[in-house]
């Protein structure tokens, strides 16, 4: 029989079943070598449990239990982000009501507002953008085809 | 009414925490090797379980926790390892520069022997895997091999390497006295006399 390699491995783990187990064994009985082996392996795996068990520290505990919070048991996805969300525009809508809080008071009065913030409007300025580029014809020209490229000096503000 | 009443309901989220906060630490600890690492792994362990309480059963709730928190770390392992060839020069062999030790966790380093969490943090993140889900989660080859998604023989070599390796790293530990056994009668010889 070979030497019992990664099989001491195995015998040290109670893992051989039982003819392999009696196979190496009886090897044992012969090889000096492989019975250093085992020995140094059953070493180091003791030395390994010994090894003092970490605790987790308080303060992960507390952030464990509070995040991700127990909202029920079945949680939509990312649900954490959503609340986040909501949580910071509140802050802003308030903020922006103690702040205009007369200001909207009195048009509530007059009927001539409304107290829904208005969305803020986005507006890139994509034309702007398409006209700057268009007078670059090398090397590719960058013009969008809705322009007229001729006339697009006539679409720059502030040019006439 | 009646289906309502024998439904299984889920446990709250404290016992969860409470019940598998400090084994999930600790595997996380033992495969990471150090506290920050470890607590950071834990957290993500438990995002992990609580979008996935739905499915929550308590006989194979531990086995899941072994897995998920395992791969989870190898992952990461295995991530670190690719920025650490990619990016770094060759004479970086050294760890990444952490966040700063809290008073908290140098304690905890200096009180323990560093040696063997030196060793260990030190061998390669497939042999620690199999090394500690061995010896210290004691679990059994057919478990780890579930774990890791690899073959029995795979883990029995492994644990055979990865202690190997140890041993290497731990040479100066040993100390004469029991070096010396080696070579004689072994303490406990596994049973030998009872299988003549």
């Amino acid at each position: 029989m070979s030497h019992l390699g990664d099989r001491i491995a195995a015998l040290v783990d109670g893992q051989l079943d039982y003819p392999a187990r009696e196979r190496a064994l009886a090897h044992l009985e012969r090889c000096d070598r492989c019975r250093c082996a085992v020995e140094e392996e059953r070493r180091a795996k003791t030395t390994v449990q010994a090894m003092p068990s970490p605790e987790p520290s308080a303060a992960l505990l507390v952030t464990l239990t509070r995040n991700p919070p127990p909202y029920g048991m079945r949680p939509p996805p990312r649900r954490d982000v959503l609340h986040a969300g909501v949580r910071q525009t509140g802050l802003v809508v308030a903020g922006a009501g103690s702040v205009s809080a007369g200001v909207l008071a009195l048009a509530y009065v007059l009927g001539a507002g409304s107290a829904e913030p208005e969305p803020q409007q986005v507006s890139p300025p994509v034309g702007e953008f398409t006209s700057e580029f268009a007078g670059f014809q090398e090397p590719m020209p960058f013009i969008d085809p809705a322009f007229d490229a001729h006339n697009v000096s006539s679409l720059r503000p502030g040019t006439r | 009414m009646e289906s309502r009443e024998s439904a299984w309901t889920p446990p709250a989220w404290e016992d969860i925490v409470r019940t598998h906060s400090a084994r999930v630490y600790r595997l996380a600890y033992r495969l990471t090797g150090n506290a920050y690492d470890a607590e950071d792994l834990t957290q993500e362990v438990f995002v992990r379980v609580f979008r996935s309480l739905a499915s929550y059963t308590p006989g194979t709730f531990e086995g899941w926790l072994h897995r998920i928190t395992t791969n989870l770390f190898l992952d990461q392992a295995r991530r670190k390892q690719k920025v650490r060839f990619d990016a770094l020069p060759e004479d970086t062999d050294q760890r990444l520069p952490g966040r700063e030790p809290t008073p908290e966790h140098s304690l905890h380093d200096q009180l323990f022997d560093n040696d063997v969490e030196d060793a260990l943090a030190a061998l390669p993140p497939d042999f620690r895997a199999a090394v500690v889900l061995c010896d210290i989660e004691g679990l059994s080859y057919e478990e780890i091999s579930g774990v890791l998604g690899v073959k029995l023989g795979t883990v029995r070599s492994r644990i055979h390497r990865g202690r190997s390796m140890l041993r290497k790293l731990l040479r100066h530990r040993a100390p004469r006295g029991e070096r010396r056994r080696v070579s004689g009668p072994v303490d406990e010889p596994l049973d030998l006399g009872d299988s003549r």
